[in-house]
């Protein structure tokens, strides 16, 4: 997905001198061929991020689009209420990306997990919450963020090892895109590259003549709601997948809707407890010990059906 | 450049008279704050910042943040002043359905360029517009007033870092050093000084003037204009100036004039200040 970023980035910036990157001194490696080709586009903020996203909102006052790069925590929670004041209410062509959403950088530690990201950058008016699951979606989010003249906030993560979706799969901001579809009375949603793992469960299951739909959710703000309602409708039960806190995050979306519009749908949730993860290790294993990884999830799925 | 009619010292008294009003009737907050950056806004208004009322967001215009944005019955007073909007308005401040709320808001306040009240926002939020500025070729400059009390805020010390970095010289900041912040004098809080020194060893251009003190005010801003590095005008300033009760009295920074003995004592010794040449609005347009 990094990679991907960097090229559509690339592009769209040497096609709209607007555009610029302002990092938080991160992207060593990532961020080099777009320092090459457009250095004049390049601003490296340092290591200040509540400076970064107000300077973001200012350059987006005098019409220019800075994307504000960094990873994990650091261009959301360290400078949230820059966001708030000086991005989000005056509405502003900011785009903020963050490398690493979830446990991508597990064995770093505490610090560098970004699991409740998606729960504090929803809650915030104007800002749109876009969450790719691989390469494809990638691109086409990129590109939408910039189509957008408006807050966009990106969460990016390792890439798949698999692409998730057929090259013709047909995307749409805020309703599910297609992973694995055999018209099943239920269907698991996911985001992010743990919608990997769904993917491989909804496979699994129809291995075993069980039949569960799987689909990523690309863009978790704005949710396109009435496509959103006629889609819970067709399912008897959903079951939600993600790498992030259990408040705020697709379980609450979803959740949301089921209650405000008093759908029959049953929800079952798969995310992290409310905790702070002390465990050490990489993504797999920081998936494993919060119960959200393959056997776990499958498992649990499994006996919700019995 | 001058685009009313006012001086420098004509608008400071109009935006001392309107702050008296304006937190009278809104029972609001910081009027000591307002007093002490008076003679500031109004030598930047009437004499230095390019800005045009009939036209607020012309493409030539100068920018000007209140990161101080506790302050905002100072700068709503001084764009009504300059015919941004009519001064009617200011007697609305803190009411249902105003478009002044306490704290500066850029939305359908013509001549605001940023919103503040959250302090530590508008020095980086400056740095933003003069780093694009400079991008884009462009020769306006971008104002800053800042509270000295809001050097606490860490956000301060980074922009701080970054305009020196970009060699953004069409910043020209100043601090409303008045000594005090919210619960006590800034130096039995955090203390600021040797405060020259801290940005002198940012790289800035720094110059410290009387913030009440219309010539030399408007001579260090002229200064700056040629300033090869991002400029602080370290502006001393008292708290409350102009109303003796209220000078250097941590209370003003919370308490709006009673009606009776406070009212009426301060609108006499605004109106023993009164320049000639100006009329006091309110004996105009009645309360």
């Amino acid at each position: 997905m990094r990679t991907t970023f960097v090229d559509v980035l690339i592009k769209r910036a040497s096609n709209n001198k607007n555009i610029h990157i302002v990092t938080g001194d991160l992207g060593f490696g990532v961020l080099q061929p777009f320092i090459d080709q457009l250095p004049s586009q390049y601003v490296n903020a340092g290591i200040a991020e509540q400076n970064m996203m107000s300077m973001a909102g200012g350059m987006a006052s005098m019409g220019l689009i800075p994307v504000a790069y960094s990873i994990g925590n650091f261009p959301t929670m360290r400078c949230y209420e820059q966001i708030r004041n000086d991005v989000c209410y005056y509405n502003a062509n900011v785009k903020i990306v963050c490398i690493g959403g979830g446990f991508t950088y597990g064995s770093l530690g505490m610090s560098h997990h970004a699991t409740e990201d998606i729960a504090i950058m929803r809650a915030l008016p104007n800002m749109h919450v876009f969450t790719p699951s691989d390469r494809i979606e990638a691109e086409f989010l990129v590109n939408k963020m910039f189509d957008i003249e408006k807050p966009v906030y990106l969460r990016l993560e390792r890439d798949s090892e698999f692409n998730l979706h057929a090259k013709n799969c047909y995307f749409e901001i805020g309703v599910p895109a297609i992973m694995r579809f055999a018209n099943a009375k239920e269907a698991i949603l996911s985001y992010g590259n743990i919608a990997s793992v769904a993917l491989e469960i909804s496979e699994k299951f129809s291995n075993e003549s069980f039949n569960l739909d799987s689909y990523s959710m690309p863009c978790l703000k704005p949710i396109n709601e009435e496509k959103m309602i006629a889609f819970l409708q067709k399912y008897d039960a959903i079951y939600t997948l993600e790498e992030h806190s259990i408040i705020g995050g697709l379980s609450s979306i979803i959740s949301d809707i089921i209650a405000h519009n008093g759908l029959q749908t049953r929800l079952y949730s798969f995310a992290i407890q409310d905790h702070l993860c002390s465990d050490v290790g990489n993504q797999e294993y920081l998936r494993k010990v919060n119960n959200i990884d393959f056997p776990s999830v499958y498992r649990a799925i499994k006996g919700y059906r019995k | 450049m001058k685009r009313n009619n006012l001086s420098g010292k004509e608008l400071s008294w109009l935006i001392r008279r309107h702050g008296i009003e304006m937190t009278h009737l809104s029972k609001g907050s910081h009027i000591a704050s307002v007093l002490s950056v008076a003679d500031i806004i109004g030598v930047l208004y009437a004499e230095i910042i390019n800005v045009d009322p009939s036209n607020p967001k012309s493409e030539e215009r100068d920018y000007f943040v209140l990161s101080k944005g506790h302050a905002g019955a100072a700068i709503y007073a001084a764009l009504a002043e300059m015919g941004f909007f009519d001064r009617s308005i200011l007697k609305t401040h803190y009411q249902d359905g105003s478009i002044l709320s306490g704290h500066v808001s850029h939305k359908e306040v013509p001549g605001v360029d940023a919103s503040t009240g959250s302090l530590g926002h508008g020095l980086s939020y400056a740095v933003g517009m003069a780093l694009a500025l400079k991008k884009q070729g462009r020769n306006n400059k971008v104002y800053v007033v800042l509270g000295d009390g809001e050097c606490d805020e860490g956000a301060v010390w980074e922009a701080a870092l970054m305009a020196n970095e970009y060699c953004l010289k069409n910043i020209i900041a100043i601090i409303d050093r008045n000594q005090m912040q919210s619960l006590d004098f800034t130096e039995n809080t955090a203390k600021l000084e040797p405060l020259a020194d801290k940005w002198r060893a940012f790289n800035w251009n720094v110059i410290n003037v009387n913030g009440h003190d219309h010539e030399a005010l408007r001579l260090s801003l002229e200064k700056a204009q040629g300033s090869v590095a991002p400029t602080i005008i370290i502006a001393d300033t008292i708290k409350g100036k102009g109303i003796s009760f209220m000078e250097l009295n941590i209370l003003w920074h919370y308490r709006f004039p009673h009606p009776g003995q406070e009212y009426d004592q301060a609108l006499q010794e605004l109106k023993d200040q009164k320049p000639e040449t100006v009329n006091d609005p309110y004996e105009v347009i009645g309360k």
